[in-house]
């Protein structure tokens, strides 16, 4: 890796923080930019120690507001900026609420742009993207620009659109373009370790909760509640709730070291283009469900291919899938072959999301309470 | 001033002279020494004042002073009415005045008897002795308001007469000896309305209260509350259109009229009073039905003169029907919201109908200012709740309501969501509903048999709401709230009883306007200009409600600004922020003459809605 200073933005976000805390790690000098909230530095600090890192150089910190053109920066820290040959663009809005369209175009599309234009220097650009930037396209989804418009959520099109804005402005300035585009992304496969819990993660929350308050009403009222939701539990503890998951696809995870390592590899070889980072080995609603039933003492979760509508618990677990649904049911599959030539020469595999790698992950985000504790 | 001390002075002085202590609001009973001997210095609303004033030294000991000490029986009915509404412990005051007088007792000290001057004794005469006083313990009850431009006026006199001759006699007096006067309802007005140097005539003993049934009306004197005249009326299988329980219902007609979220169906104005009798500035007797009576058809932009004092009122009731109850309709935005009221209304729909902001409702429905804060979190935050259109009615006005409604949130899940407040948070519910990502969480609670997995995860009891407040009145909460009224929205938009604690986080200054509701954005705008207002001043405020009215072309709206009064700093930020608030609503009057600011309505309250809502197609207008 050349000694050129890379800036990072959305430092203080998941993929942004986990790739921000590897370079730390290796030495690499880094422009750290987290969120425009306050107290940057304190933020940072407390990311690379919950990442174990210890800096071997100090990153340099500063918050910024990519909405704003110029970073909405201080005239100093926009001056260190005109140096940068190198930037990691992680900063992104994820959401799939529609009351979210102008921040999403506002964080996702303007935000492309005004990092861009405020790296003057800049040589090599990596963009973090998403394989879903797809949209409702079916088949194989090939490492190339995308061409649909038709998409599941406006989330979704503004990534396609922050592709566009990186293509055109790096062509025009003869920026050499790599862009990243990972499936669902779940927590480190070895510890857990991850700082944000939604996508993967919830579904099980929600079927935690259920089963607590299942088993309180049970344990200490009379369960009057919990029977008339049709709801029970056995002798061992183990309770069941009688709810439905939509079933009839796959779903494409990849653990956050695997990205970390895949980026980084990427990086090092030089290589530009699109890479898919996404799992050769897809797990079933069912398996995930399976698992879910296995380690945390639920039983009764059936796998149908539509959404069920049928009581609160069945609507409280639609009212999310409903939001989820095309990544739940996903059918298409992701072409590798530009990141396998690379990935795979480095001996780099995507760990499969197994029992263990579920369970780890899972385990933490609870010892986390679902990210209450992970907020930097 | 030892500790005990100061905190009663800190508790006294932050008195917000909402007169709910006047009232059984509770179900508990009311002060029995205040029913006793009437003036407000008896009840626990003036102990405050008079214990303040005894603290900071600013009036001797009086004979009316001792007799207010004494005559309290420390029966602490106050305390729980005190604390439901403001989450203040008068008691504390109480205790300290008993125990100031006591000391002076124990160090002989003598009070002094106020001076009969012939001005008094010509009052005692037409009053009874006893109901004319110009102590000044007494008058100090009477001398302040928490309004931000009201400034202290200590009266030469108070007097309490017993019906419309009484008054008659009063303003006669008053004329002839060239003494200013003013009535007071309950409270004390806190708009700085009912503060004078002369004679402050309370009508606290005029308590008329006659039902005719078969021709659906009441007479109601003008020291019957809002309250007392809604509870036996209620007994009866009726409903009036009241206001703020505590507030005496013939001021209320004379102040701006009555409105209520049923003024939906039943209008305000004229529109439930039949007839009203007044005295006049000469100290004649008019009737609204008489010959030589104020005209309400004769409204007056540029202000009026009240006709005269308020004696009675002849009042509509209307009948109630079995099945009432009434949902709540969430929105995540105002225009939306302000959509739906207007079409109910436009569709007669719904015996009432009120667009809530989050901030009043969710302190409405808590009982403790910090749940309140919490409510506002969850309910906005994680909920996305921005708005609440609650609608009252009978069974078919629900059954349309919910037909046009996104979702509905039904009376039992409310109820849940009341009794359950206290778990809402550590329950994880509110955070489970918050990640779905979804745009509206709240559409959750409309789902069916949703209340059963939120009981189930909130475990709702009136005792985990009592846990809230402090450890020694817990029994007392959860002994109000086993009762169902206290989270049914029918009955409390009947009662009105919870509606008072706007004032809990500091007094409440009201601006309300009559809106046209065909405009949303206007609406929008309106709130907006209110917000920007405040938050330029630096002073806390929120959008309160707006009730569709005439078939949902116009509708009442408030927008509140709150404040420490006793905090000089926060006083003077409200006093500018008003003023600026007053030059933007006249600028909004002039962009749309539709809009009117309920001041220009003021002392005619019993005026035809038509012609204040339509007044520019009045021919006098042309």
């Amino acid at each position: 890796m050349n000694d050129d200073p890379v800036l990072i933005t959305g430092a203080t976000g998941f993929l942004g923080g986990f790739l921000a805390g590897e370079l730390v790690r290796r030495g690499k000098r880094t422009f750290l930019a987290a969120g425009p909230q306050a107290g940057a530095v304190d933020r940072i600090r407390r990311l690379l120690e919950f990442l174990d890192v210890t800096p071997k150089y100090s990153p340099k910190v500063f918050s910024s507001d990519i909405t704003k053109p110029g970073l909405g920066l201080c005239p100093e820290d926009a001056r260190a900026l005109d140096t940068i040959r190198e930037v990691i663009h992680c900063a992104a809005l994820t959401s799939f609420s529609h009351r979210e369209r102008a921040r999403l175009e506002a964080v996702n599309i303007d935000g492309t742009a005004n990092i861009l234009d405020a790296v003057p220097a800049c040589r090599r650009f990596y963009h973090m993207s998403t394989a879903y930037v797809a949209g409702k396209a079916s088949g194989t989804c090939m490492e190339e620009p995308v061409s649909t418009r038709c998409f599941n959520n406006h989330y979704e099109a503004t990534k396609k659109k922050a592709e566009d804005v990186a293509m055109h402005v790096c062509q025009g300035r003869n920026i050499d373009l790599t862009i990243f585009r990972p499936s669902i992304t779940c927590g480190d496969s070895r510890t857990g370790r991850s700082t944000r819990f939604n996508a993967l993660y919830y579904p099980v929350r929600v079927m935690l909760f259920l089963r607590d308050t299942i088993r309180k009403d049970i344990l200490e009222r009379d369960g009057s509640r919990a029977y008339s939701l049709g709801a029970s539990m056995d002798p061992s503890g183990r309770v069941r709730l009688p709810v439905s998951l939509p079933g009839a696809g796959r779903i494409n995870v990849i653990p956050v070291n695997y990205l970390v390592q895949a980026v980084i590899a990427v990086m090092e070889s030089g290589a530009t283009g699109i890479f898919h980072l996404v799992n050769p080995r897809e797990n079933t609603v069912g398996e995930l469900a399976s698992f879910t039933e296995d380690f945390y003492g639920i039983t009764g979760i059936s796998i149908s291919r539509e959404l069920e509508a049928d009581g609160p618990l069945q609507a409280l677990v639609n009212s999310y899938m409903k939001v989820y649904y095309p990544y739940f049911c996903d059918g298409r599959s992701f072409d590798r072959k530009r990141s396998d030539r690379v990935l795979l020469n480095e001996g780099l595999v995507c760990p499969s999301l197994n029992r263990e790698v579920f369970k780890v992950c899972m385990d933490f985000a609870i010892e986390m309470d679902w990210g209450a504790r992970t907020e930097f | 001033m030892d500790r005990a001390a100061a905190s009663a002075l800190e508790t006294a002085r932050q008195c917000r002279h909402y007169a709910m202590c006047k009232i059984d609001c509770l179900g508990t009973g009311v002060c029995p020494s205040g029913r006793r001997n009437h003036f407000v210095s008896y009840y626990p609303q003036g102990i405050m004042d008079i214990t303040a004033a005894l603290l900071e030294e600013r009036i001797p000991v009086s004979a009316g002073l001792f007799h207010v000490a004494d005559q309290c029986t420390m029966c602490g009915i106050c305390d729980l009415q005190c604390n439901f509404v403001t989450g203040l412990r008068p008691m504390k005051a109480v205790e300290a005045l008993k125990r100031r007088v006591t000391e002076l007792r124990a160090r002989g000290a003598v009070p002094v008897e106020a001076p009969e001057d012939s001005f008094l004794l010509s009052l005692r005469e037409i009053t009874g002795r006893e109901f004319s006083t110009s102590d000044p313990a007494h008058l100090t009850a009477y001398s302040t308001d928490p309004c931000p431009t009201s400034v202290e006026t200590v009266p030469g006199y108070v007097a309490l007469p017993e019906d419309t001759q009484q008054v008659s006699s009063i303003v006669r007096l008053c004329r002839s000896c060239g003494v200013e006067y003013v009535v007071r309802g309950n409270g004390s007005s806190v708009m700085g309305f009912v503060l004078s140097p002369g004679v402050i005539i309370d009508t606290a003993r005029m308590r008329t209260l006659e039902f005719r049934t078969e021709d659906r009306s009441v007479t109601v004197g003008a020291g019957i509350s809002s309250m007392e005249l809604q509870k036996e009326a209620v007994s009866m299988g009726f409903r009036v259109n009241t206001a703020e329980p505590s507030a005496l219902y013939c001021a209320n007609i004379m102040c701006s009229g009555v409105f209520s979220l049923f003024s939906s169906s039943c209008g305000t104005g004229l529109d439930n009073l039949i007839d009203a009798e007044f005295v006049d500035d000469e100290g004649n007797i008019l009737q609204l039905s008489g010959r030589n009576g104020p005209n309400p058809c004769a409204f007056q932009r540029s202000g009026a003169l009240p006709p005269g004092i308020c004696t009675r009122a002849v009042v509509k009731l209307h009948p109630v029907c079995e099945g009432e109850s009434a949902i709540a309709v969430p929105f995540d935005s105002m225009e939306p919201a302000i959509l739906y009221a207007r079409e109910l209304n436009a569709m007669d729909i719904g015996l009432g109908i009120g667009v809530l902001g989050t901030e009043y409702l969710c302190t409405f429905m808590a009982p403790t200012a910090g749940l309140a804060g919490t409510m506002r979190r969850i309910y906005g935050d994680d909920l996305g709740i921005g708005y609440m259109v609650v609608v009252l009615g009978n069974r078919h006005h629900l059954k349309a309501a919910r037909a046009l409604a996104p979702c509905a949130i039904e009376q039992g899940m409310i109820t849940a969501l009341t009794l359950g407040m206290t778990s809402l948070e550590n329950s994880g519910f509110a955070s489970i509903l918050k990640g779905m990502g979804t745009d509206s969480p709240y559409m959750n609670l409309a789902e069916p048999g949703m209340q059963i997995l939120v009981e189930a995860a909130l475990d709702p009891s009136p005792e985990a709401l009592a846990s809230a407040v402090d450890p020694d009145l817990r029994e007392s909460y959860a002994a109000l709230y086993s009762r169902d009224e206290m989270t049914d929205m029918l009955w409390l938009n009947t009662f009105r009883i919870i509606s008072s604690r706007m004032g809990r986080e500091g007094h409440v200054v009201a601006f309300i306007l009559y809106v046209p509701m065909d405009v949303p954005d206007l609406v929008a705008e309106i709130h907006r200009s209110f917000a920007r207002v405040a938050d330029e001043n630096g002073v806390r405020g929120d959008f309160g409600f707006l009730t569709p009215l005439e078939r949902g072309s116009m509708g009442v709206l408030e927008w509140d600004m709150y404040l420490d009064h006793t905090d000089e700093d926060e006083v003077k930020r409200a006093q500018e922020a008003m003023v600026q608030a007053a030059g933007m609503i006249e600028g909004l009057q002039g962009r749309d003459p539709r809009i009117l600011w309920i001041r220009y309505v003021f002392n005619q309250g019993f005026a035809r809605k038509e012609s204040f809502l339509h007044r520019g197609s009045l021919l006098s207008h042309e």
